[in-house]
């Protein structure tokens, strides 16, 4: 029962934290590797609307990631326009830009213990004999609907069909009227909001800081080698395996590996399947 | 019309170069350069990004103003100011190489030529390799947060080269040490001598767990477990489990890290029937039972300095940390380092004016002959340049134990200066 409930408390937290990017690199191409500075950059704004403007908390977070959607939709026609189609650019781009939102925060004088966000239910309850507090109960929830939501956006909204023709075929979606920036600068408007999400979803079970924005960034990106970076569903899979994995290993194991199961499974990936279990790129690739 | 104008513009010319002239005289900081020998230089460097670097600026600064103020410090008959430089070395950001810490220090010691370091470096790494280094440059350290005690090992070894380091704070064997005065208080009021260690994956951590265990052995503890936490880690679940699975009835935790708040929220949650106890240093400031909306109920912690957790029977404590706190805007966030970087300041003032003189060799002798009633106790350096700490802050330098109870520090040991015994949180039966 311990390893059933804390392995899915543990998965969702790697699946919540991982979906945004993988949306950003599913739809755009675009590896976003200022998402932790998106994470935390959110969180801190939810931060201040709630506790230094008093405003309600549901409206600080909505009024949060619109925030940083506007942000990652204005990131994209500045840095990601000028760079598309050269990985290493992007990459190197992208990074700089994380880099600089979490170094400027600590420089702002973000530091400290000060900053944290509420949980959205406060309690426990046990469950056959072991104690979980009902707010990682709730991140399950979170990471479930998310997943639901994901799918049923991308089948039934024309957005979300425009998404996936983006990303199947960027010359034929264009050729069928879709404007292919215009989609790629929502998907990482999208991504950033998700990142919002998942900070606002992970951080109460600890404090915000600052740190904690290149953990995202590492954690989405084993997630996302793991599992393929563009399928939500290799996103979701891989978070179980690397959930269940972790959590296992501390629990029957020595609390101490549970870090290099990631990094073993990262490179246990990489050297039988580089797309990762869902992944296709680097097969489509080879096929050209 | 055009004569006019050239007439006006030499006249605004001459009145702008008087002005400049006269704003140079007046700003003091322009002054200084002219009379830069009867400054003592301060050099600060530390991670100016995390709380235990900036708050160790701040003490510096405030114990720096309060001595300026004052008329500056007695060299042989001259007064002199002190004044403050400080660089970040950055050792407390994760990946930073070991390398740039310390080219840190150099382009502090070369640009600046400080007479004395202070509050100095996160890393126990970096403070050893900058030893060779100081002991290069002539340069005394007062170091107040690195706590590996390798470097009196290194000062046994070569006290003639590495003499120029001493610490101000606590060391890792000094804290395994108050955890074992934890383990008394339970043993006493409880009869418990069962205990599980947790620990996070740092060095110091490593060598305050390891003494931890020796102690507590020997004053009859049984050691269950011991768990090693990897940085980075959202889920506490699994050492906390197997803690309870084995019938501990005390979890000794050694962290440092800010994240390891996860563990004690999740220790909450969990409601795991055993005292959670050590040295978790992040919930030490006295805002966290807000922060954490109240989950370290009942959670016991030993914090380095006596002058960041003050009680009224040390009343110096006191009056330091409501001095401290106004200047800081807010409640400190460090654990140690604030106290005692502002003890350092006082200690080396002193040091200096026994001296007569700013040569290190008769600075570092009166060093050692310190006697100094600070705001952590009373100050005096061991022969391997470590204050000594102990239980009483009318003897040596104290740190403190304290135990969350209804949203205050409520001090429970040393005895000396406790001023309530240690609770168990209701859902543990005795």
């Amino acid at each position: 029962m311990e390893l059933l409930i804390y392995g899915l408390v543990n998965s969702a937290i790697l699946a919540v934290m991982a979906i945004g990017l993988s949306l950003t690199f599913g739809v755009s191409g675009i590896a976003n590797f200022a998402y932790g500075g998106f994470y935390i950059l959110g969180a801190y704004t939810c931060w201040g609307l709630f506790t230094q403007l008093g405003l309600p908390y549901l409206l600080s977070v909505i009024l949060s990631m619109a925030a940083l959607a506007a942000l990652g939709f204005i990131f994209y026609w500045l840095v990601f326009l000028r760079v598309r189609g050269m990985e290493i650019s992007e990459a190197i781009a992208s990074f700089g830009v994380g880099i600089a939102i979490l170094e400027f925060l600590r420089w702002w004088g973000f530091i400290g213990f000060y900053y944290n966000l509420p949980g959205f239910l406060k309690g426990s309850v046990e469950i056959g004999g072991v104690f979980v507090d009902c707010h990682r109960l709730i991140i399950i929830g979170v990471a479930l609907a998310l997943v639901i939501f994901l799918w049923l956006f991308s089948h039934y909204t024309k957005i979300g069909l425009a998404f996936r023709g983006v990303a199947q075929e960027e010359r034929t979606a264009l050729s069928l009227g879709i404007n292919s920036d215009f989609t790629a600068a929502l998907s990482v408007a999208f991504g950033s909001a998700l990142g919002v999400l998942a900070a606002i979803t992970i951080l109460p079970t600890g404090t915000i800081l600052i740190d904690k924005g290149y953990d995202a960034l590492l954690f989405a990106l084993a997630v996302g080698l793991v599992g393929g970076l563009e399928s939500t569903l290799g996103v979701l899979l891989a978070s179980l395996i690397l959930g269940f994995a972790q959590t296992a290993v501390a629990v029957y194991g020595a609390t101490h590996w549970m870090m290099v199961v990631t990094l073993g499974a990262i490179i246990i990936v990489l050297a039988v399947k580089p797309s990762g279990l869902f992944g296709k790129s680097k097969e489509l690739e080879e096929r050209v | 019309m055009r004569s006019k104008y050239f007439q006006l513009g030499i006249k605004g010319l001459v009145v702008c170069l008087i002005l400049v002239v006269a704003t140079m005289f007046f700003i003091p900081d322009c002054r200084s350069q002219e009379v830069s020998s009867k400054f003592i230089v301060i050099g600060v460097p530390t991670s100016l990004g995390y709380p235990h670097g900036v708050e160790g600026l701040e003490a510096v600064n405030m114990a720096v103003e309060e001595i300026n103020t004052k008329g500056g410090v007695n060299v042989g008959g001259v007064k002199h100011l002190f004044k403050v430089y400080s660089i970040d070395d950055r050792s407390a950001t994760p990946g930073t190489p070991l390398n740039d810490s310390i080219m840190a220090y150099e382009k502090l010691i070369l640009e600046r030529k400080p007479n004395v370091l202070m509050v100095g470096t996160y890393r126990s790494e970096v403070l050893l390799g900058a030893m060779d280094l100081l002991s290069k440059h002539k340069t005394i350290e007062l170091n107040t947060i690195a706590m590996s005690p390798s470097m009196e090992k290194r000062i046994a070894e070569n006290p003639q080269k590495y003499k120029y380091n001493f610490r101000v704070t606590h060391n890792a064997l000094q804290m395994a040490a108050s955890i074992a005065v934890q383990g008394d208080a339970f043993q006493k009021k409880f009869g418990f001598n069962k205990a599980f260690i947790i620990h996070e994956d740092q060095v110091w951590a490593k060598a305050t767990a390891d003494g931890c265990e020796v102690m507590l052995k020997k004053k009859g503890w049984e050691i269950l477990g011991r768990e090693v936490v990897p940085t980075a880690v959202t889920d506490y679940s699994g050492p906390l489990l197997k803690a309870r699975n084995s019938k501990a009835q005390v979890i000794f935790t050694v962290f440092s890290l800010p994240e390891t708040a996860i563990c004690s929220k999740q220790y909450y949650e969990m409601r795991i029937p055993a005292v959670y106890a050590g040295y978790p240093s992040y919930i030490v400031p006295g805002h966290l039972w807000k922060t954490l909306e109240g989950k370290v109920a009942y959670q016991v912690v030993t914090a380095g300095e006596l002058g960041l957790v003050p009680t009224k029977k040390y009343p110096k404590s006191v009056e330091f940390f409501e001095k401290f706190k106004k200047r800081l805007g807010h409640w400190p966030d460090a654990d140690h380092s604030g106290a005692s970087a502002y003890d350092a300041v006082y200690i080396y003032k002193e040091a200096v004016e026994r001296a007569g003189s700013l040569d290190p060799e008769k600075v570092i002798a009166a060093l050692e002959a310190t006697d100094h009633m600070g705001v952590n106790g009373r100050e005096k350096f061991s022969p391997q340049h470590q204050i000594i700490f102990g239980n009483n802050p009318k003897e040596t330098a104290c740190e403190v134990t304290f135990q969350w109870i209804d949203g205050k520090r409520v001090v429970i040991a040393p005895e000396a200066i406790a001023e309530a015994e240690i609770q168990l949180p209701p859902w543990i039966k005795k």
